[in-house]
């Protein structure tokens, strides 16, 4: 076999194994879930759902390699929004964190955000109609206003007290290929767009905001 | 017998700090209280922080600590080494 052909099959082969997205170098994944939230009121059963996705990419190459440790993921999406009628209206809310929501649900006993933990959830997602509870402390933060226009009006709700007559019944994440959900929450508060990320106090730091929250923990783009 | 901390050495954790608090924490310390404020280390209070979503785009964080009359400010900036041989970077 002449050098030319070798050189040819060993190209091909390269290629083909960084199309597949695996090689044994590094491993890249992007996951949508939807998170749905169900809480049970005396009116009966509401439910919000929004898809989120997750993405993290990880090489087996680092300059200084711990086992089960990689690079945090990225989240993307919004905040659930579960109206509850006269009741108010409920935000599960989105952070930097939120990606355990995926991990918590459907687990690896390897690191998630290593090479081979990123393979799991690849292989995990060619079946994207696995549903699975988010529980405990992965549940997500959860707000209500007392007043809608008010973004200084929030206030932080438990899952165990809801308010009279409520309660959290589940929350479930599901593997879907459905894209990310956006445009809801806009739709409840007018105010966000102008916060453009910022505090809900309006302003540049933390202090005084209320619970330290800010637009990403409604829109996390 | 005790000894102080070196003003340095103080310096030199705060800096440290700056990385396991906020927004994407190396080490998440779970150092908040029940309302999501940030506890002290040391002696020294936490005032201020700066870590929402127009930080966060940058990749910015940073905190105010009251220490011995003074404000000292810690942050930190891409905090994420980038993987070797990664031709597919973090979207």
């Amino acid at each position: 076999m002449s050098k030319k052909k070798i050189f040819s099959g060993a190209l091909v082969a390269i290629v083909l194994v960084i199309a597949s997205g695996m090689t044994p170098l590094f491993a890249y994944g992007s996951w949508n879930y939807r998170l749905t939230v169900e809480v049970e009121t005396p009116e009966g059963v509401k439910t919000g759902s929004a898809v989120r996705q997750v993405s993290n990419s990880a090489s087996i190459i680092k300059i200084l390699d711990l086992p089960d440790v990689g690079n945090p993921a990225n989240v993307k999406g919004e905040a659930v929004v579960v109206d509850l009628g006269e009741r108010g209206v409920l935000f599960a809310l989105i952070d930097d964190r939120s990606y355990h929501e995926l991990y918590s649900a459907f687990p690896t006993k390897r690191g998630a955000s290593t090479v081979w933990g990123i393979l799991h959830y690849n292989y995990l997602y060619l079946w994207p109609w696995r549903k699975a509870p988010v529980s405990g402390r992965y549940i997500p933060k959860m707000v209500m206003f007392e007043d809608m226009n008010d973004p200084k009006s929030v206030k932080l709700v438990s899952a165990n007290e809801l308010g009279e007559g409520m309660r959290l019944k589940s929350v479930t994440a599901t593997l879907t290929m459905m894209p990310v959900t956006w445009g809801v929450v806009d739709g409840y508060l007018p105010w966000l767009k102008k916060l453009k990320g910022g505090y809900l106090h309006g302003g540049f730091t933390s202090k005084g905001a209320p619970y330290g929250l800010h637009g990403g923990n409604f829109k996390r783009d | 017998m005790t000894s102080s901390l070196s003003s340095e050495l103080f310096n030199a954790i705060l800096s440290m700090d700056a990385y396991n608090r906020g927004y994407d924490a190396s080490i998440d310390l779970g150092v908040k209280d029940k309302n999501g404020n940030y506890l002290s280390i040391g002696n020294a209070t936490i005032d201020d922080d700066k870590g929402d979503a127009a930080a966060q785009s940058i990749g910015f964080y940073a905190l105010a600590y009251s220490y011995d009359g003074s404000t000292i400010i810690s942050f930190r900036g891409t905090d994420n080494a980038p993987s070797l041989f990664n031709p597919l970077p973090s979207v």
